[in-house]
């Protein structure tokens, strides 16, 4: 009996301690305009990213929870539910990803859009922000909310807040992929929201290697594929890549108005303290300065590297630079603004000399130009 | 000699006193001198892109809050010497009025923004020809200069010249020092007040 007894309390234990990735995802696969090639986006998501996702975590003990609405299951208010009623301990790890219609409500200052999630009543949509937050608010240790939908500017109004098939299997990747896939879910905690277009910008389809599908969710899984076979998976230059991918890619349009750059917010930390070498942070940070100081450049394409070298420093950040026998002060986001509006009176190179992090953000950076 | 001694004595501790910070030397004072030309330049230079109609609206209103960082709390208002300021100002002259306009910062930027000519063309003297006076000291670790160029402004309508004037400006200029914990002394640059010395037609 005391065995028993013993038994069922160890069991109870270690299902109460049990680490789970909990995804949820919301895929209009039924829509006139974009359930085509939302189906072929949600079998490229699962098949590419959180198929192989939830294989190489099951090794680390993480059990997967996955709640994939699509077809019918998928409406706004399946995904209240989902959300409000999720339940996730603080060692957790939670993904959200949507794909369908979205729109940006009129006066709306958040960056992020409003789901449409198979609703043609702008009252229903619910904003991705809403999400993030209610999510957020579990504390799980690594949150990543993404929404894949159009931010232009519609009749939707300005909001706060809005089947199960359990679908995973094996897929082969080799030790290098399996170590990368795990640090990049492992070695952060925090949160991450991102959506594949800026306000008043829509998503677009293409043809892509996987088939006709989204443009967005395509370079999302091609830089997960690309960055896990090159054992260098990191939340940072992972979104960085997105964003600068899709842009990429529809920056040649002719109207601005279909141009398409995906928009991220973070806040996460590397839990990672066996890694102190910072090259990978000179190596970006000098490639990206080497965009940010090219004249021949659009402004456009510079005050995209403003962006991803902000991304990388904390918001107080101070940026030192030594000229001769003085050193001044700038904050970062100053100097860099400064840099990427310049054409003129604009350093050659600015070579860097030295940087101080908290956690993963640069705090302090130290560098010297060349005029 | 007692007294003669007194007095030099006394006027050291006046001295000391009086200025109790920082001596700037000769090589400190040029090298800031240089910075400065640089902080102006990059001044100088955003006003003629944000003139610059081939530039995108949405770009030049970028450069303009980039241009806006430059300065003392960033146009906003501040504490001048310890005279309240709405914000840092610039002074516009024309050929075809006497005295100069004074006009925040911020709302003289949104002005060449959004100029009326089909076409504006804005040079300025090129940074290391910009004209720098030696620091003086004002309080504990701050000091002012200033510094002079000449802008060179060209108004068009439809490809042809309507205006043109050359106006000698200059700026005073905030040079903040801040001791950091090993005990180096950190300089922050910060533009303040423009001021339109002389116009002349082109």
């Amino acid at each position: 009996m005391r065995r028993f007894i013993s038994l069922s309390l160890l069991f109870i234990t270690l299902s109460i301690n049990a680490q789970v990735i909990h995804w949820i995802t919301f895929i209009d696969t039924t829509d006139p305009e974009v359930g085509e090639c939302d189906r072929t986006g949600r079998s490229v998501l699962y098949g590419h990213f959180i198929n192989i996702a939830n294989d190489v975590l099951e090794k680390r003990g993480f059990k997967p929870h996955v709640q994939d609405y699509h077809g019918s299951h998928m409406t706004p208010n399946s995904c209240k539910t989902a959300v409000e009623e999720l339940q996730c301990n603080s060692d957790d790890i939670v993904v959200f990803y949507y794909i369908g219609h979205g729109t940006h409500g009129l006066g709306d200052r958040d960056s992020f859009p409003q789901m449409a999630l198979g609703s043609t009543d702008e009252k229903m949509f619910i904003p991705l922000r809403w999400v993030h937050n209610q999510l957020k608010a579990k504390n799980p240790a690594l949150l990543v909310t993404i929404g894949m939908c159009c931010n232009s500017f519609d009749r939707a109004s300005a909001k706060e807040g809005p089947l199960f098939n359990i679908d995973y299997g094996n897929g082969y990747y080799t030790e290098t992929e399996k170590k990368a896939i795990q640090e990049l879910f492992l070695n952060y905690r925090g949160d991450i929201i991102m959506t594949s277009a800026r306000p008043g910008q829509k998503s677009y389809a293409c043809s892509t290697q996987f088939g006709f599908m989204d443009l967005f969710t395509a370079v999302l899984v091609h830089n997960f594929e690309i960055g896990a076979a090159e054992g260098k998976l990191d939340w940072l230059s992972f979104l960085s890549n997105i964003q600068y991918g899709v842009h990429e890619i529809r920056k040649n349009e002719k109207n601005k108005k279909k141009q398409q750059t995906p928009y991220f917010e973070h806040n996460i930390i590397s839990t990672d303290t066996t890694n102190t070498s910072y090259s990978s942070d000179y190596k970006l940070l000098q490639e990206s300065l080497a965009n940010l100081l090219n004249i021949q450049l659009p402004y456009e394409n510079r005050l995209l590297q403003y962006d991803n070298i902000l991304a990388m420093f904390s918001p107080n950040a101070v940026v030192h630079v030594l000229d001769g026998i003085i050193e001044l002060d700038y904050e970062a986001s100053e100097y860099f603004g400064n840099l990427a509006t310049s054409n003129i009176n604009i350093p050659q190179k600015v070579n860097l000399k030295s940087i101080k992090k908290s956690g993963i953000l640069i705090t302090e950076l130290t560098v010297e130009e060349v005029y | 000699m007692k007294k003669i001694i007194s007095l030099i004595l006394f006027t050291f501790i006046i001295n000391v006193s009086i200025n109790g910070q920082k001596q700037i030397d000769s090589t400190f004072n040029e090298a800031i001198k240089k910075r400065v030309q640089i902080e102006v330049g990059h001044l100088t230079e955003k006003i003629s892109q944000m003139a610059d109609k081939n530039t995108p609206i949405n770009i030049r209103k970028r450069i303009k809050t980039e241009a806006l960082k430059l300065f003392v709390e960033e146009g906003k208002a501040y504490y001048d010497e310890d005279v309240y300021k709405e914000g840092v100002t610039m002074e516009t002259t024309s050929l075809y009025r006497k005295k100069p306009i004074s006009r925040l910062m911020r709302d003289y930027f949104d002005g060449v923004i959004n100029y009326k000519y089909s076409t504006v063309v804005i040079s300025s003297t090129k940074y290391i020809y910009i004209e720098v006076s030696d620091l003086k000291a004002v309080e504990k670790n701050h000091y002012v200069c200033t510094a002079c160029w000449e802008q060179e402004f060209r108004g068009y309508i439809d490809g042809k010249p309507v205006y043109g004037d050359l106006t000698r400006k200059n700026v005073k200029v905030h040079i903040y020092m801040i001791k950091t914990s090993t005990g180096k002394d950190n300089i922050i640059i910060k533009l303040g007040d423009v001021k339109a010395v002389e116009t002349k037609k082109l």
